[in-house]
């Protein structure tokens, strides 16, 4: 069965979300109200030091349904999550493309 | 127990650092930090080269490190390159650390960096001190 809007529900029900928001235009959804996106565990990056410690630091990912918007975000793209602007990377693809996957740099 | 001028050295520049007033000045700080606390500085001792030009007494030639750690949104060599200014020119207003050493100079430095949700980047930058002990007591200070 494809993917679609039936999915994209049950997947934002059932798991935590967050309101994601792009282009300042209302985010696609079959009632009216915001898609929503999942932040996934942030990858671990650490500043790695020689002979002394590190910095232990995140980089926060979102998932988001590959119909989510229309266009999708591209590489440089300022999108809000949860409220608070990033600039998203270039997307990778997951598995059978449902999900669309970026990677989020703080704007302030 | 006594402490040996090397440690002293290290002492006087976490203490010249933290003088500074802002990031906070650590010494031998082996646990990696978190963002929040940064922008921060770690001292580290690297190495000591010994000579010996009298019957008595050990010429050193000992270097430190100062990591000068920050983040930022864009640029964070700009945020590194304050804290760099602000701590070398504490660590050298006195080149001889209040006496303790004959000299301190800078002797190089590296840039790291890596990218998270915001970029960070440390400068680790060598100082190199020269001072003489007694040969049977590092902590013996001899002029």
């Amino acid at each position: 069965m494809a993917f679609g809007d039936r999915d994209l529900r049950a997947f934002c029900r059932t798991v935590g979300s967050v309101a994601v928001a792009f282009n300042s235009v209302s985010t696609y959804s079959d009632d009216g109200t915001p898609v929503m996106g999942l932040l996934d565990q942030p990858m671990q990056i650490k500043l790695a030091g020689e002979g002394g410690a590190g910095v232990a630091a995140e980089l926060p990912e979102l998932r988001l349904p590959y119909n989510a918007f229309s266009p999708m975000p591209t590489a440089g793209a300022a999108i809000t999550v949860g409220g608070v602007g990033y600039t998203v990377t270039a997307p990778t693809a997951e598995d059978d493309g449902a999900f669309l996957c970026y990677c989020l740099k703080a704007t302030s | 127990m006594s402490v040996s001028i090397q440690s002293q050295v290290i002492a006087a520049i976490v203490a010249l650092l933290n003088a500074v007033g802002g990031p906070r000045a650590y010494r031998t700080r082996i646990t990696t930090f978190g963002t929040n606390e940064l922008p921060a500085y770690n001292v580290l001792p690297a190495e000591d080269d010994t000579e010996y030009e009298t019957t008595d007494g050990t010429e050193h030639r000992f270097r430190f490190t100062v990591r000068n750690t920050a983040q930022a949104v864009d640029e964070v060599d700009v945020a590194v390159d304050a804290l760099y200014v602000a701590g070398h020119k504490a660590i050298l207003a006195d080149p001889t650390l209040g006496g303790l050493v004959h000299i301190c100079r800078e002797r190089g430095s590296k840039w790291e960096f890596e990218d998270a949700e915001h970029d960070m980047c440390a400068l680790a930058v060598t100082y190199e001190v020269e001072f003489s002990t007694s040969r049977s007591d590092p902590s013996v200070k001899l002029f």
